[in-house]
Order: C-alpha cells, then sequence, then structure tokens
C-alpha cells in the first residue's frame, strides 16, 4: 500500500517535472549557450537518478519497518566481521 | 582534471559533513537519558549550534577568500572532529553545549559558503550552477546514507562509541579539504583581485541585487526548517497512518537530490534570478494546494515530492547569481553572509512553528506565512539585475 501511494505520487511529481524541463527549454531557447551537456541526455540522467533513488528509498524504508531483515543484516555483517 | 578534484572534494565534504549533522537528533534520548538531563539543554546546545554555524559561514568565508579553500577546510575540519570527539565524551549539560559551540564552528568551516565558492572559482561560467548543484546533492545524499548508517551504529554499538565511529568517518574530510586547494590554480585565483575584503563587503552593501538576493533567502530557510520539524507532527495530527510521516521526508530526500541538480543544470542556460522567481512562487502555489486539498496519503506525498524538488534547488542558484554579479573572489565571504540570513530564517521557522501550535493549537497561520513568503519572495528575485557590477564590468571592457 505504501510504495503503490509512494509510487503515484513519484510518477505524478516526474510529470511535473518533467513539464517544467519543457516550459524551461521553451523560456530560455533565444539565451541557450553551448553546454558540454545536451538537455536529452541530461534528462536521461535525471530519469535513471529517480529510478535508482525510489529503489533505494524502498529499501531503506523497508529496511526501517522490518526487523528481520535488519537483523539478518546485522548478522551477515557480523559474519564479514569475523573473518 | 583540476575542476574535477576541486567538486569531488567539494561533494564528499558535503556528503559526510551533512550527514553527520542531521544525524544528531538521534542521540538526544540516549545521552539525555545517560545524563539524567532534560531535552531543553540539548534543545539550546543544537540551536547555539546552527547560529555559530550561520555566523561563522561568512567568517569561514572570508578566511577561504584570502588564504584558500583547503586550508580553510581543513581548519573546518578539525573544529568538527574536536566538537564530535567531545560530544562523544560528554559528562556534563556543559560539555553538550561547548561540544556544539566547537562543533557549530567546524559546520560554518566546511559548509556550503567554503565549498560552493571553491567550485565556484574553478568552475566555467556555462556548467558553474550545474556542478554547484552536484555539490548540494552530495549534502541530500549524505542524509540519506549516513543517517541510517548513524542508526545501524546506534545499534550495534554504545552511543558514544558510535559518535568515534562517525568521527573517522568525519576525519576522511581532511584528506578530501585537501583536494579543494586546488581551486588555488583556478584562472579567477591566479588572477587575483586589487578589491580588498571591505572593498568587496561595502561594494555588496551598495548594491541592491545583493541585498534582495540575502531577503529572498531568508524565506528558503523558513520554508525548509518549518516543513523539516514541524510535517511529521502535522501528519499525526490530521489522523494519517504512521508510515506517511516517514515516506513523506523521504520522498523530499528523493526529489531534493533530483531538484538541485535540475535547477543547476537550467541555471546555466538561461536566467537564474527569472528561475528563483519561479522557484518560490511554486513553493507558494504547492503550500496553498496543500492548504486547500483534504489530507490524504496521497496528497501528503505529493506534497512532499514536490516541495523536495524546490527544496535546497535555491542554493546553486544563490550561489550562481552571487558570482555572476561580484565575481568568484569574494564568493565565499558574500554566500556566507547570504547564507545568514537563511539560518534566521531557519531558526524562526522552526522557533515561530512550535510558539503558534502551543499558542493556537494548529499551524494554519505558519501555513499561510509559508504560502505569502513564497510569493513574497518570488516577487523580490524579480527586480534582481543578473549581471556584473561596474567594476568588473569596466575590467572585462578593458581587457
Amino acid at each position: 500500500m505504501e510504495i503503490t501511494i509512494s509510487l503515484i505520487a513519484l510518477i505524478l511529481c516526474w510529470i511535473w517535472i518533467e513539464s517544467i524541463v519543457i516550459l524551461s527549454t521553451i523560456n530560455n531557447k533565444k539565451v541557450k549557450r553551448h553546454n558540454n551537456l545536451s538537455l536529452n541526455k541530461f534528462r536521461w540522467i535525471l530519469r535513471i537518478i529517480i529510478i535508482l533513488l525510489f529503489f533505494l528509498v524502498i529499501i531503506y524504508m523497508f529496511y526501517f519497518e522490518n526487523e528481520k531483515l535488519r537483523n539478518s543484516i546485522s548478522f551477515c555483517l557480523n559474519i564479514i566481521n569475523i573473518r | 582534471m583540476n575542476t574535477f578534484l576541486v567538486v569531488f572534494g567539494a561533494f564528499m565534504i558535503t556528503f559526510i559533513g551533512v550527514g553527520i549533522g542531521h544525524a544528531f537528533g538521534l542521540y538526544l534520548v540516549p545521552m539525555t537519558e545517560y545524563l539524567n538531563i532534560g531535552r531543553e539543554t540539548f534543545g539550546l546546545a543544537f540551536a547555539l549550534q546552527v547560529l555559530i554555524g550561520g555566523l561563522g559561514a561568512s567568517v569561514f568565508g572570508a578566511f577561504s577568500d584570502k588564504y584558500g579553500s583547503g586550508i580553510a577546510a581543513f581548519t573546518g575540519t578539525i573544529f568538527f572532529l574536536i566538537g564530535l570527539v567531545w560530544f562523544a565524551n560528554v559528562q556534563s549539560s556543559f560539555d553538550i553545549i561547548a561540544s556544539q559551540i566547537i562543533f557549530g564552528v567546524g559546520v560554518a568551516g566546511t559548509g556550503v559558503s567554503v565549498v560552493l565558492g571553491a567550485v565556484g572559482r574553478s568552475a566555467r561560467e556555462e556548467n558553474r550552477t550545474l556542478l554547484l548543484g552536484i555539490v548540494m546533492a552530495g549534502g541530500s545524499l549524505g542524509q540519506f546514507i549516513v543517517l541510517p548508517l548513524a542508526t545501524l551504529l546506534l545499534e550495534w554499538y554504545q552511543w558514544s562509541t558510535s559518535l568515534i565511529y562517525l568521527s573517522i568517518i568525519a576525519s576522511s574530510m581532511l584528506l578530501f579539504a585537501l583536494a579543494l586547494n586546488y581551486s588555488g590554480k583556478s584562472k579567477s585565483s591566479i588572477e587575483g583581485t586589487d578589491q580588498s575584503l571591505r572593498e568587496a563587503l561595502a561594494e555588496a552593501f551598495q548594491t541592491k541585487s545583493f541585498l534582495l538576493l540575502t531577503a529572498g533567502f531568508f524565506v528558503c530557510g523558513f520554508h525548509v526548517t518549518f516543513v523539516a520539524v514541524h510535517l511529521p507532527a502535522y501528519i499525526t495530527d490530521q489522523n494519517l497512518p504512521n508510515w506517511v510521516g516517514g515516506w513523506a521526508l523521504a520522498l523530499i530526500g528523493l526529489f531534493n537530490i533530483v531538484g538541485t541538480l535540475l535547477f543547476g543544470y537550467l541555471g546555466d542556460q538561461g536566467s537564474k534570478k527569472n528561475l528563483l522567481a519561479l522557484l518560490y512562487s511554486l513553493r507558494g502555489i504547492a503550500f496553498l494546494l496543500f492548504i486547500m486539498l483534504p489530507k490524504t496519503e496521497l496528497t501528503v506525498l505529493l506534497f512532499a515530492s514536490i516541495l523536495g524538488v524546490l527544496w535546497l534547488s535555491t542554493v546553486p542558484l544563490t550561489s550562481g547569481i552571487i558570482t555572476v554579479v561580484f565575481g568568484p573572489y569574494y564568493m565565499s565571504m558574500l554566500f556566507g553572509i547570504v547564507f545568514f540570513s537563511h539560518q534566521i530564517g531557519s531558526f524562526l521557522g522552526s522557533w515561530l512553528g512550535g510558539k503558534f501550535f502551543d499558542t493556537y493549537g494548529s499551524y494554519d497561520i505558519m501555513w499561510w506565512s509559508c504560502v505569502i513568503l513564497g510569493f513574497a519572495s518570488a516577487l523580490i528575485h524579480l527586480p534582481i539585475k543578473e549581471m556584473a557590477v561596474p567594476r568588473l564590468a569596466n575590467k572585462k571592457a578593458v581587457i
């Protein structure tokens, strides 16, 4: 439930971000400078970052609400420490 | 290569410094229980840390402009470490307050005014705002990574031991501080300036755009700290499930990274002051819609996501304007002054939120203040002249 609602919020916000990028590009067309990074490339980098971070957030939130997972990570890390 | 090293060093210092700075809240309960004291001492110590961090930003900024960002960040890291190690060995209320004051000095030395100044000096004009945005994204990522790490350390070890481990991580900032020294090899640093520190200050305070920028940045601090401190409690008051508060803060963190990169990139494409005006207007609209709409899980999370995009995106744009108007030489000091106004806003956002809630039993006055201040700040940014002061313009004309 949490993930579904958060995903909907993320998608809506993503659409909003894309529209800001489009609007700003139209607005700034006249003063556009030659940047090393093209807008298209930058948009794809941003999309990948959003997806990666969302997965990170899911793991983060799941971890903090799941005692079992916390204990297993602690156990695994202790084994690594002993070795 | 030099620019890459400076940006990497600045990113890592912001990543570690901001991350550790935000983890202190976790120590409130174990430390107050250990010392058998109330929470007021802890609260006072943090308030002083924030204030010293804000006041010291311009002092360290001036130090950085004069003697180099690397030396300033190195000195700041030493204060940061002394404060942290002292904090790990507190035995009284005095220790908590004194260690946080020293830590505040460290925060000023490793803070945004010093690191952004180094990046501002090293970056080429066409990529400057994006690189400033990347460094700020490091701070958001730090909260993401260091906060759970500190939680783990607290679970596995005693609070004092976990703080010593954080100090070991923080000591790596000494190495990253050295990378900032490469900003001294940038074109602007080599060229130097014939303007004294006092003249730079006088010029800034006589420039209307600088005063407007300082006033506008106050609103950023007010918004950000009010939401960060009081949103979780507000969500609980609305009888929403407990998970909403945690997810809201996580989405703010996620979209903060995206927002600083996005506005950093857009700032290099066009007018930074127009983007700031747009950003503050969007904040005003977001707060207004949040007041009007029913509070459901989706509306709260959507509000958090949108606010996350607009969260610290103001920083690369504001620091970028300072560099355009005054040049990069005294950027650290001038941004430090603007940043102090942000910290005053932060202090008021946090304090007034609690004060109004205790007096009226709701946050309504604060939400409406956020709307009004958002639109006011947008208007404040419109008259800013995003062009070099006559001194720089004349210099360019001569060249």
